[in-house]
């Protein structure tokens, strides 16, 4: 079921395009994600969501109704805040409070729900705690429990985890994600992070220069870019241009690959992971003759520099009881890539 | 359709707010100014630059202008370099009873002018404690000096203002970042090298800043000119002078050139300053303080220490001490020798005695709470709105800041000695409220900018957090915006209490029966050689002050403000 269609939404800042004619439904429930880096125009388009900004062109329609011109205390849509926003002056029951006492509920109806909603986030027994004394993590609960309080339709989350530290980051990523599929509310979530993007989205949308240039799931997204962009923001990944000749594609340097049939565009993206890297010499389709320039190890892969025929391709293995360890700078190698794992694309 | 209607309401109570804010502006900044413009320029026959041709002609005026501008530069210059010395002093060097020195050489800025020149007419006049033990010990038969005109009223002022670049420098050094210095001197600078390339640069922004407020107020100074001054003429003498012979158009034209010298040295002022700015990058390691260890060298810089600390305590000693004086029982001795709490008693007791202390704490409260009332919503629209107006609002609140006591209060009695819907179709000048208004007038440009401090420091999220969980505007800041910069609001009620308590230019032109203010009854006991009553008030002002500004440290400390 659709829920929020953004539809032709556009918005300039003086001489900037922020927002460069955005337009795509979220489904009810799911786990939405606006990916790109800064400046790409996600955090605008989330504030036009929220109400904070309005759109210059366009319409925003929640659940069939148009809520453009409503105001953003009218709009039940929940926001945590990149800086979580508490209020500094108010404890944490106060704060998670607030905006049920707007609704006129009686007190003991608030209790109960700032209870249950504080039980969710597991902050069980912190009511009386000064914003102060609390955690970055901690933090971050309460802004949650804020928002999700009043039952918004739509919770958005402005990069929420960029001001915890990595061990709490991976930990809180978790946390979010089950609480959301345990409220089924739906969620947007903005990041320049896709690591965050690719392990707790239903759907990502890949957000560059104000516009959105590619939605999907995790999976397509990091598996089929639909051009160099995408496929150099999400994930590692070598990237040639090259001439396409029916199943064929020609590098820069002369060399030719074989591809999938009828694929269009004018660049190869290939993952490292994708790429075998061997001693031995077979002769095969797809499979160069390399020496290795470079190795560097970080534990969990080991990552080649492989030149072949003055082109550079980054491979990586993993760093397992299998791994040929003989393998070492200076060496001459063999390359090996699947036509299946060749992405061709086009320029972004 | 009901949202519509709470979305107009919303709007009436905004529109409201709005036209009663620019109403005050208007009515007691704006108008009274151009009242005083228009009557520079208007004889009997309508426009004439008649007036600002009998300034040049009149005896005095010209010399009077060159004075002022004169005394204003002076001013910049020995509190620059007094402040300058201090802050490095401080900041520089490890002696004991550092912090309390610290504390202490701050404390010129709480007392108000009056007490001040009070206190050094007693210990530094003809006939003064410091003055006459110098004769005695010396065995001479004349005055040592002469502590009046420009070097008395330069004194008075090197005393009073030394403050702001003391304060804006020592700041300005605890933010030089130590790692700066290291690297520089990693490169191979020699200490002079840092010193000119580094230092320099980091407080030449806090000594043009400082620059600003010392040249404002030594032009716009009244009190020590009128007490001590002698035959010094300046300008805000001689607007009194004009007043007195009730030549009101030369006071308006004397009003105006002030102004004018006021704002075009503000903004060249400002223009070095933007030009000078810079904000350093990361928070990095201060400097850290030397530790004397040369035995006499520490010797010397306790010594130092020790007359500054005798230095700036000995006028508030002084006043305390004298309030004790018995009256009529200190005539021709050098020292007092008979004392009692009689002073005390009187200003407790004698309702005519009390009323002046009453009032004053009266008239300075109402000033206050006018001037949070008007300077929240002000700061408010010049902060967080894109309100077209935003600009006339700061020009029109900012404004008085460009004007002298005595500009406020001859502006207040052209504008007011007439009846005008700004003053509901009375006649303010000799009423109450009058002085109370010229006050809020005087103060308003400094609660502005605590309360805009409070206000630029408050995160924008706050609001749209309050906004997305259903609140109003009205509830968002009843509930959230306001709770959050009450400090900032109470700091700047109470700075601006501390102002008018003691406060003397306006009050020598606007008070009356009404509203006679602690000031003037000092003033007045002083001529009535009732100097013990004269200090017994000087010592309720300046414990006032004092409670007051430890209440403002607090608060300041709460709201995480930057005064």
């Amino acid at each position: 079921m659709v829920k929020l269609v953004l539809r032709d939404i556009s918005k300039k800042f003086e001489d900037t395009t922020a927002v460069d004619y955005v337009d795509f439904s979220i489904d009810e429930g799911s786990f939405f994600t606006f990916l790109g880096p800064s400046g790409c125009g996600k955090t605008t388009l989330l504030r036009m969501i929220a109400g904070f900004i309005k759109p210059d062109t366009g319409r925003i329609l929640l659940r069939n109704k148009d809520i453009t011109h409503i105001p953003s205390e009218n709009r039940e849509i929940g926001m945590v805040f990149q800086n979580y926003a508490l209020f500094p002056h108010l404890n944490v029951y106060e704060n998670i409070a607030y905006g049920l006492k707007i609704k006129r509920i009686t007190k003991k109806e608030i209790g109960n729900k700032v209870e249950k909603y504080l039980n969710l986030v597991r902050l069980e027994g912190y009511e009386n705690r000064k914003i102060t004394e609390l955690s970055g993590g901690e933090q971050q609960r309460v802004a949650l429990a804020r928002s999700l309080v009043v039952e918004p339709k739509v919770l958005l989350l402005d990069e929420p985890l960029s001001n915890l530290d990595a061990k709490l980051r991976d930990k809180m990523r978790i946390e979010i994600r089950d609480l959301q599929k345990e409220l089924g509310i739906t969620t947007i979530f903005v990041t320049h992070d896709q690591t965050e993007a690719l392990t707790m989205s239903d759907k990502i949308a890949v957000f560059n220069k104000g516009k959105c240039i590619q939605i999907g799931t995790p999976r397509e997204i990091y598996a089929a870019p639909t051009n160099t962009f995408v496929a150099t923001f999400v994930g590692e990944t070598n990237l040639f241009e090259a001439e396409i000749i029916d199943d064929e594609a020609k590098l820069n340097n002369g060399i030719m690959m074989d591809i999938k049939k009828s694929s269009t565009g004018s660049y190869l993206s290939i993952r490292p992971q994708d790429i075998k890297i061997s001693k031995e010499f077979k002769n095969m389709r797809n499979t160069f003759k390399g020496k290795v320039e470079k190795i560097q190890f970080n534990g969990v892969v080991v990552e080649y520099i492989v030149d072949v025929v003055r082109t550079k391709f980054k491979v990586s293995a993993l760093n397992n009881i299998y791994i040929d360890t003989e393998i070492n700078v200076g060496d001459e190698v063999s390359i090996l890539i699947h036509k299946n794992t060749i992405n061709v694309l086009n320029n972004a | 359709m009901y949202r519509m209607i709470t979305h107009k309401r919303r709007n009436i109570i905004k529109m409201v707010g709005f036209l009663t804010v620019m109403w005050i502006l208007g009515g007691y900044i704006l108008y009274p100014t151009l009242k005083t413009i228009g009557m520079s320029f208007t004889g009997k026959q309508g426009f004439t630059l008649l007036f600002y041709k009998q300034f040049f002609v009149i005896k005095g005026n010209v010399e009077a202008l060159g004075n002022t501008l004169v005394l204003g530069f002076s001013t910049v210059i020995v509190c620059g370099i007094i402040g300058t010395a201090l802050a490095f002093y401080v900041s520089y060097f490890n002696f004991p009873f550092k912090d309390f020195t610290y504390k202490l050489l701050l404390t010129p800025l709480m007392l108000p002018g009056i007490i001040i020149v009070i206190a050094f007419i007693q210990l530094y006049g003809e006939s003064g404690m410091i003055t006459k033990t110098i004769e005695i010990l010396f065995g001479l038969d004349r005055v040592p000096y002469v502590f009046s005109g420009f070097w008395g009223i330069i004194f008075v002022h090197a005393y009073t203002q030394y403050v702001y670049f003391f304060m804006n420098v020592s700041v300005a050094i605890k933010h030089i970042d130590y790692s700066v210095i290291e690297a520089a001197k990693n490169l191979g600078a020699s200490k002079l090298k840092i010193f000119t390339t580094i230092i320099i640069p980091f407080i030449t922004p806090a000594i043009i800043a400082s620059s600003i407020i010392t040249f404002m107020t030594g032009i716009g100074s009244f009190t020590a000119p009128s007490l001590i001054g002698d035959h010094y003429k300046v300008l805000t003498t001689q607007i009194l002078l004009a007043k007195a012979n009730n030549y009101m158009e030369m006071a308006a034209v004397q009003v105006i050139l002030l102004m004018i010298v006021s704002i075009v040295f503000l903004e060249v002022f400002r223009y070095y300053e933007k030009k000078t700015h810079f904000t350093s990058s990361v928070n990095g390691v201060g400097i850290k303080p030397i530790d004397i260890e040369n035995k006499w060298l520490r010797t010397l810089f306790m010594m130092l220490s020790t007359i500054l600390v005798l230095f700036i305590i000995l006028p508030v000693l002084t006043i305390l001490i004298l309030s004790f004086v018995k009256s009529g029982t200190w005539m021709i001795e050098i020292y007092p020798k008979e004392f009692s709490l009689d002073n005390y008693m009187k200003i407790f007791v004698k309702s005519r005695a009390f009323a002046p202390f009453m009032s004053s704490i009266n008239m300075s409260i109402l000033a206050s709470l006018l001037g949070a009332f008007v300077a929240v919503p002000c700061s408010y629209i010049i902060v967080k709105t894109k309100c077209k107006f935003k600009f006339i609002v700061e020009v029109l609140a900012m404004l008085p800041w460009t004007m002298p006591a005595s500009a406020i209060a001859i502006n207040m009695i052209n504008a007011f000695n007439k009846p005008t819907i700004f003053s509901f179709k009375g006649i303010l000048v000799g009423t109450y409220i009058i002085l109370p208004l010229a006050y809020f007038v005087k103060i308003l440009p400094l609660i502005l900018r605590t309360t805009s401090i409070s206000l630029y420091n408050l995160s924008d999220t706050y609001d749209e957090a309050s906004k997305s969980l259903g609140a109003s505007w009205m509830y968002t800041f009843r509930r959230i915006t306001l709770p959050i910069i009450m400090p900032g609001i109470m700091a700047g009620i109470l700075l601006g209490f501390i102002r008018c308590v003691g406060e003397y230019t306006t009050s020598v032109y606007l008070y009356n029966v009404w509203n006679k203010p602690i000031s003037m009854a000092m003033v007045n006991a002083l001529f009535e050689y009732e100097i013990g009553l004269a200090m017994a008030y000087g010592v309720l002002i300046i414990l006032l002050t004092a409670i007051v500004s430890s209440v403002i440290t607090r608060l300041v400390n709460i709201g995480r403000i930057q005064l």
